[in-house]
C-alpha cells in the first residue's frame, strides 16, 4: 500500500534526476552552468556544517513568520465573519495590501529594522498572511446553513456556533491556506534575506551566486527546496492530526 | 404541554408571497401528528415558524397553553431536519449530547444520559464512531437522539427519512413507531409519503397547494402497537385513500363504487 503509493514518485524523480545526470555527463556542459546531480550532492555532503548553520538561521525566520502570520490571518478570518461591518470595511484593504508588491516593502523593512531577523520575520509572515486570512473567511462561511439553523435550535449563542460549529467545519480550509502559506513562506525568507542579511540560505545563494561557485549555489538550492517539502509536509500531517475526520470523508468519498 | 397554532400567515420578502393561509394545527401532550401536502405548500415555512426560526406574518402561537412569539420557541422545540447534519468532527457519542450540552449540562453527565438510550436507537457499539463511518439509517437515528436528547416538549421531524432508500425508510418507520410507543414524545412529523404520515401518526393533516392551509385532519382509527404490515390492511388502505382523495391524487372512496 504504501510502496503503490511512494513508487511512482521515486520512479519519476530518478528519471529526471538520471536524464539530468546523463545529459551532463554527454553534453560535457561546464559545471559553471549546470553542475551535475552527483556534484550537487557531493556538495551537499562536503559542505554540511555550513548548510546546516545557514538553515537553522533560515529556519528560525520561517517559522516565527509563518507562525505570526497564521494566527494575525486566522483571527482576522474569524473577526471579518463575525461582524459584517468589519468585512465591508476592512476587506478591500487587505486585497490591495496584496498589490503592493513586497519587492518594494522588503527595503523600507531593512531601513526599519537594519539587518536584524526582523524584516525576514515581517516579510514571511506578510505573505502567510493572505492565503489564511481568504481561506479562513471562505471556510466560515461555507459551513452548512442548514447546521447553523439547527444549532439555533438546540439554543445555541451565536459565539458558541463560532466556536462549536464554525470554526470546526472551517478547519480544512484553514489548513489549505496554510498549506499554501507556508510554500510562500519560504520564498518569503529567502527574498528577505536577499535584501539585507548576513546569514541564511536566502544569504548564502546570493554570496554563492556572486562568486560563480555555480555548484554550491545549486546545493544551497537544494537545501532550501528540501527544507521547504518537509515544512510543506509537516503542514500535512498536522492537518491529519488534527482533522482525522475530513480525510477520513475525502478517502471514503473516493471508493 | 400543548402547540395550537391558529391561523398563521406568512408571506417572503418582495415579492408577497403568500406560504400559508390561515392555517389551525393542534398536538396535544405525547400526541404524535403528521403534515403531509404537496410539494411547494409551505411545509418548510410551517417547520420554520414552529420551531422559531421564524415569525409567522399573522396568526398566533401557543405553547403549553400560553400564547408565545415565534422567537420564543427557539430553543423549546426540538428540530430535526432532513439531512442529519452530524458533525463529522465529533464521535457518535458526543454528537447526541449536543443539546445537553448546550443546556449547560456536564459531559460525563450528558454522555451518561444518552448511553442508556443508545441501546433503544440501535447505535449501541458505535458510540466512539465518527458519522462517516455509519450508514445513512444510523445517522438519521442518531440525529434523532440528538433531537431527543435536548429534551423539548415538542419534537419536530423534517422528512426525517427522505433521503433513504425504501426498503431502509420502511424499516426506520417500524423502528420509529417502536420507540415513540415507548416514549410518547409530542412528535410533528413532515413528510410527503403517505404511507409514512398514515402508519406513524394519531392524526394527519393534509395542506393544500400554497397558499397552505388545512384540508383535512384525520383522526388516524389504527390500532396500538403498529407493526409495518399494518399498511397492507383494509383500515389501512381506507385511510390511506381518503388521504389520497384530498392530496387530489385519487377519487373519494364513496364516490369510487359507482
Amino acid at each position: 500500500m504504501a510502496a503503490r503509493r511512494v513508487l511512482p514518485a521515486a520512479v519519476f524523480s530518478l528519471l529526471v534526476v538520471g536524464g539530468w545526470q546523463l545529459y551532463t555527463v554527454v553534453s560535457g556542459i561546464s559545471p559553471l552552468l549546470l553542475p551535475s546531480p552527483w556534484e550537487v550532492a557531493r556538495s551537499v555532503v562536503d559542505n554540511a556544517g555550513l548548510f546546516a548553520d545557514n538553515a537553522v538561521v533560515t529556519l528560525q525566520e520561517i517559522l516565527i513568520g509563518f507562525a505570526l502570520g497564521a494566527a494575525a490571518g486566522a483571527a482576522l478570518g474569524v473577526l471579518l465573519t463575525y461582524s459584517l461591518l468589519a468585512e465591508r470595511a476592512v476587506y478591500p484593504w487587505l486585497v490591495a495590501s496584496q498589490m503592493v508588491p513586497i519587492v518594494a516593502v522588503a527595503p523600507i523593512l531593512v531601513v526599519w529594522f537594519g539587518f536584524t531577523i526582523v524584516p525576514k520575520v515581517v516579510v514571511v509572515a506578510l505573505v502567510c498572511f493572505f492565503p489564511v486570512v481568504v481561506n479562513t473567511v471562505d471556510g466560515l462561511k461555507a459551513v452548512d446553513p442548514e447546521m447553523v439553523r439547527l444549532m439555533r435550535t438546540l439554543g445555541m449563542s451565536r459565539p458558541r456556533v463560532m466556536r462549536s460549529v464554525r470554526i470546526p467545519s472551517a478547519l480544512p480550509y484553514i489548513f489549505s491556506g496554510l498549506k499554501v502559506a507556508m510554500a510562500l513562506s519560504v520564498i518569503g525568507a529567502v527574498f528577505g534575506e536577499w535584501v539585507g542579511a548576513s546569514e541564511g540560505l536566502g544569504y548564502l545563494m546570493l554570496a554563492l551566486n556572486n562568486q560563480l561557485a555555480t555548484v554550491d549555489l545549486f546545493a544551497a538550492v537544494l537545501v532550501l527546496s528540501l527544507m521547504g517539502i518537509a515544512l510543506f509536509f509537516l503542514v500535512g500531517v498536522v492537518e491529519r492530526l488534527v482533522i482525522p475526520w475530513h480525510h477520513e470523508t475525502r478517502r471514503g468519498g473516493r471508493e | 404541554m400543548r402547540t395550537a397554532g391558529l391561523a398563521k400567515r406568512f408571506e417572503t420578502r418582495g415579492e408577497g408571497v403568500q406560504a400559508l393561509a390561515g392555517l389551525d394545527l393542534e398536538v396535544a401532550d405525547g400526541e404524535f401528528v403528521s403534515v403531509i401536502g404537496p410539494s411547494g405548500c409551505g411545509k418548510s415555512t410551517l417547520f420554520n415558524i414552529l420551531a422559531g426560526l421564524e415569525e409567522p406574518s399573522a396568526g398566533s402561537l401557543q405553547l403549553d397553553g400560553s400564547a408565545v412569539h415565534g422567537r420564543q420557541l427557539l430553543g423549546r422545540v426540538g428540530y430535526m431536519p432532513q439531512r442529519d447534519l452530524l458533525m463529522p468532527w465529533r464521535t457518535i457519542l458526543d454528537n447526541t449530547i449536543l443539546g445537553l450540552e448546550v443546556a449547560g449540562v456536564r459531559r460525563a453527565e450528558a454522555r451518561r444520559r444518552a448511553l442508556e438510550l443508545f441501546a433503544d436507537f440501535g447505535l449501541e457499539g458505535f458510540e466512539q464512531r465518527r458519522p462517516g463511518e455509519l450508514s445513512g439509517g444510523m445517522r438519521q437515528r442518531a440525529a434523532l437522539l440528538r433531537t431527543y436528547l435536548a429534551g423539548r416538549e415538542v419534537i419536530l421531524l423534517d422528512e426525517p427519512f427522505g433521503a433513504l432508500d425504501s426498503l431502509t425508510r420502511a424499516g426506520m418507520q417500524q423502528w420509529l413507531t417502536g420507540v415513540w410507543e415507548e416514549h410518547r414524545k409530542t412528535i410533528v412529523l413532515i413528510t410527503h409519503d403517505v404511507d409514512e404520515a398514515l402508519f406513524l401518526a394519531d392524526r394527519v393533516y393534509v395542506l393544500s397547494p400554497r397558499p397552505g392551509r388545512v384540508v383535512l385532519a384525520l383522526e388516524v382509527d389504527l390500532p396500538r402497537p403498529r407493526h409495518y404490515d399494518l399498511i397492507t390492511t383494509e383500515p389501512f388502505v381506507r385511510q390511506k385513500q381518503l388521504l389520497l382523495a384530498h392530496l387530489g391524487l385519487a377519487v373519494a372512496p364513496g364516490e369510487a363504487g359507482s
